[in-house]
This record gives structure tokens, C-alpha cells and sequence, in this order.
């Protein structure tokens, strides 16, 4: 199980060479996400998805707050946590250089993972994930199609209890998006819990147990689709979104 | 210690790509040692600074692969991440010292066999010297460039490594140029005899006194580059 207390992070923004200004992207966000469940983290652009889901994954250190796996924290048991978390993001790259087996073989490696395991693992994803014609290749001649498959296995490597994927389908086409949806509900079923964020939110109607709504750093509701969807009286939780932020969108 | 031996094995893995380049640049320093009959001096420095300079090139990788993010949410703590960095600079150098070292006799010899009317002879002390020298200047440069290029990034690092290079050739020449001018006598055979005696003491407290401090300035820069 993962609880979030309070979380808050603060920023410096410097409005020009002289001025700074301090400002909050995340500002007291509290949910916890039960194990065998996805849970949306819904929002716009500058909504604070991405710092939260970084400050989860710990790779960003909250100003304030609380963040337990299983009743560990980064304080006293950062390796361990970090040990059982994948953090896939839209921005992440791979190292073209490299053949998509190298990197498998890397990630088992940094996770220490035993040799024959790694193989027998590296196996059995390229498998389930199709990778077969493309295992031995350099990562800068593949598809986006198939770099996203090559990222995908670098996070199911070391047997993850988390996963943190924050915006994985944007700007994906649709069959590229469809490998990490499907990939999320295998997941879901083997009990893994999966902390998602997106702004597609028909995307995570679909797919999600869960959802946060943030706006503006702070949770502006959270429950399940259905719940959300009867409590502001609308279809969609994209309306739902606009009924609760008052009808506009107001990015940062 | 398995997380870092990782991360290394990822960075080499990265550089296998300069095989190619690691070949041409072998045969331009042999091209160099032949040149004349003292150019072998300066086998050991180029290998040294070849490796070391090709090892910093990882931090270019790291960008281009905009790597930070998932290298932090690894099983390793930052302070680790930067060690890493540093082993890997210090080991190339360091090998790239010993390889210049070992190549160099080979290299003379099977030049003396080719070419028999200009004998090289090598001097085992000057060697050892020049390599040392090699490996401390490099060093140097390094101890002041990790810690650039995790301020500033793997580009504006490399401005900033040009910046140096110039910036220790117009200290050396200004030196060699000032000295006799200022009626300072710099006796080489003492200054020689001094490092052959203590060359090594000073060359390893010197290098660990740099990297020390080079190495508390990155992680510091890391840390709040990322927060």
C-alpha cells in the first residue's frame, strides 16, 4: 500500500533576474492507493501530477509530507523502497547506443538481480511483450512502438510491487498507447498497485479503480469514476473536471 | 556496491561505441611517439587524457538520454550516483596511464627493429615520470570539470574544460616566460630530483585532496539540481 500525507513541494520561480517568487506545485496532497488497484492522478498541464508522481517514485524530495510504502519511508529505507518501485515517464529515453538486451541486462544488474534469474526474466518478458525481432537491436533504430515495449520491460526487469507511470501515453499513437494500458490491467491482476497520471481523462475512466483530481497543486476530488461522475452530476470526468474547477481551464 | 558496479557497467557499455575511434586515435599517438626521437614522452599523456577525456563523454550520454530521472529513481542514493562518475573518470585515467606505460617500450622496440639508424632509447625513470605527470594533469583537469559539468551540463562543461586548457597553458608559458625575466632560476635538476624523490607522496595527496573537494562540490551541485 502506498499513503501520501500531506505532501507539499516548493518551488523558486524567478519572475526576472532580481525577482523571485516561492510557489507551491504540490500543496498538501493526502490519498493512499490500496495494493491491486490503479489509481488515476488526473489533471492539467502544471496541475502538480508530475511532481507528485516524482516525489513518489523519489526522485524529488517533498519540502513537507509524508510518503510510506508498506510503512517504509525514504528516510530510513530508500534503497529497499526504491528496490520495488518502476518509474516510467513520457520524457524518459534510452540510451541508443545500446541493443534493447544490453539495457535489460544493465536494469538487472543496477537492481541485483542473479545472473541466470535476469536471463530467464529477460526471456519471459521479451515474450509476453513481443520483442523477439527486435531483442538484439540498437534502441536509436526502433520504433516508437517498440522503444516504448524496450521501456516497458526495463520496468518489469526486477519484478516491481510498484508502478509510477506518469503521463506513459502521451503523444503515443494508439497502438502504442493500447501496449501500456494492457500492460497496466496484467499488472493490476497480479495485485501490483499502479499510480498513473495523465490529462487524457477518458483514458482513465476506462482504466482506472481510482482517480485524484488535482488542480493548482491541490486534490480537488477523489473516488472512483462512478462516484465522481454522480457526485458532480455529469457523464464524463472531463466535465466532471470543469463543473468542480468552474467551467475554465486556468493553467499554469 | 552491486548499484554502482551497475551503473559502470552501463557507462562502458555506452562507450563501447568508441572502439572505432579508440583505434585511429592509437595509431595517431604511435604516429606521434615516431615522430622524433623524444616524441615517445608523450604516449602515456595522450593515453591518459585520451581515456579520461572519453570517459567524461559519458555525461553527454546521460543528457542525450535525458537519463536523470530514471537513474534517480534507482535503487541507488545520489551520493552514489556521482561516486560513480568519479570512479569511472579516475579508473580510465589510471589505465590510460598504465596502457601508455606498457605500450611504449613495445612501441620503441618495434620501432628500433623497423627503423635502425635512429635507435630510441627509453629511460625507465622519465617514463615513469612523464607517466605520473600524465596522470596528475589530467587529473586535474577532471577534478575541475566533473564538478563544472554537473553545475553547468555536458555542453557548457566543455566550453568551460577549453577555458582551462588555455588558462593552464598561459600559467605554464607565463611561467617559463616570467621566470628569467624576474631573475628567478628554476634549476630543472633540482626541480627533477625532487619529484623523482617525492614525486609519488605528492602527486597521490595532491590527487586525493582534489578529488576530495572536486567530489563534495559535484554532490552538492547534484543534489540541488535536483531538488
Amino acid at each position: 500500500m502506498i499513503k501520501v500525507e500531506n505532501l507539499k513541494k516548493k518551488f523558486i520561480r524567478y519572475e526576472n533576474k532580481k525577482i523571485k517568487k516561492e510557489f507551491y506545485a504540490d500543496n498538501g496532497i493526502t490519498f493512499e492507493a490500496n495494493d491491486g488497484e490503479i489509481i488515476g492522478i488526473l489533471g492539467p498541464n502544471g496541475a502538480g501530477k508530475t511532481t507528485l508522481l516524482r516525489m513518489i517514485a523519489g526522485i524529488l524530495e517533498p519540502t513537507e509530507g509524508i510518503i510510506k510504502f508498506d510503512n517504509l519511508n525514504y528516510k530510513n529505507n530508500e534503497i529497499e523502497i526504491k528496490q520495488n518501485i518502476a518509474y516510467l515517464s513520457g520524457n524518459t529515453k534510452l540510451y541508443d547506443t545500446l541493443s534493447a538486451y544490453e539495457l535489460l541486462k544493465m536494469c538487472s544488474d543496477i537492481y541485483g538481480v542473479q545472473k541466470e534469474e535476469a536471463e530467464k526474466r529477460i526471456q519471459e518478458i521479451t515474450k509476453i511483450l513481443k520483442m523477439e525481432n527486435f531483442l538484439y537491436n540498437k534502441i536509436g533504430n526502433l520504433s516508437t512502438g517498440q522503444t516504448q515495449k524496450v521501456n516497458i520491460a526495463r520496468c518489469l526487469v526486477h519484478n516491481p510491487k510498484y508502478y509510477i507511470l506518469d503521463e506513459a501515453t502521451t503523444g503515443l499513437d494508439i497502438i502504442s498507447s493500447q501496449i501500456i494500458l494492457d500492460f497496466m490491467k496484467q499488472e493490476k491482476a497480479k495485485g501490483k498497485t499502479i499510480l498513473y497520471s495523465t490529462h487524457y481523462m477518458e483514458e482513465a475512466e476506462n482504466i482506472c479503480d481510482r482517480v485524484i483530481m488535482i488542480n493548482k497543486g491541490i486534490v480537488i476530488k477523489q473516488g472512483t469514476p462512478k462516484q465522481i461522475k454522480e457526485e458532480t452530476g455529469t457523464t464524463n470526468l472531463r466535465d466532471a473536471f470543469f463543473t468542480m474547477i468552474g467551467g475554465g481551464s486556468d493553467e499554469e | 556496491m552491486k548499484e554502482i558496479c551497475g551503473l559502470i557497467k552501463k557507462d562502458l557499455l555506452n562507450l563501447s561505441s568508441y572502439k572505432i575511434s579508440l583505434l585511429v586515435m592509437l595509431v595517431c599517438v604511435f604516429a606521434i611517439g615516431s615522430a622524433g626521437e623524444e616524441m615517445w614522452r608523450y604516449i602515456p599523456i595522450v593515453m591518459t587524457t585520451m581515456l579520461g577525456m572519453i570517459a567524461l563523454s559519458t555525461f553527454s550520454y546521460d543528457e542525450l538520454a535525458k537519463s536523470d530521472e530514471y537513474v534517480l529513481s534507482l535503487p541507488v542514493n545520489k551520493k552514489e550516483i556521482v561516486l560513480e562518475k568519479y570512479i569511472l573518470v579516475i579508473s580510465m585515467a589510471l589505465i590510460g596511464g598504465i596502457i601508455g606505460f606498457i605500450i611504449t617500450p613495445i612501441f620503441t622496440n618495434i620501432l628500433n627493429n623497423i627503423r635502425t639508424e635512429n635507435i630510441i632509447n627509453i629511460d625507465y625513470n622519465s617514463l615513469i615520470f612523464t607517466t605520473m605527470g600524465g596522470i596528475f594533469g589530467i587529473s586535474l583537469i577532471l577534478a575541475i570539470q566533473i564538478p563544472s559539468i554537473y553545475k553547468w551540463g555536458a555542453e557548457k562543461g566543455r566550453i568551460q574544460m577549453f577555458i582551462l586548457f588555455f588558462i593552464i597553458i598561459l600559467l605554464a608559458l607565463g611561467i617559463a616566460y616570467l621566470a628569467p625575466n624576474l631573475g628567478i632560476n628554476i634549476n630543472e635538476e633540482a626541480i627533477n630530483s625532487f619529484f623523482q624523490r617525492f614525486g609519488i607522496l605528492i602527486v597521490v595527496c595532491l590527487l586525493i585532496i582534489m578529488y576530495y573537494i572536486s567530489y563534495r562540490i559535484s554532490n552538492n551541485s547534484f543534489r540541488n539540481k535536483k531538488n
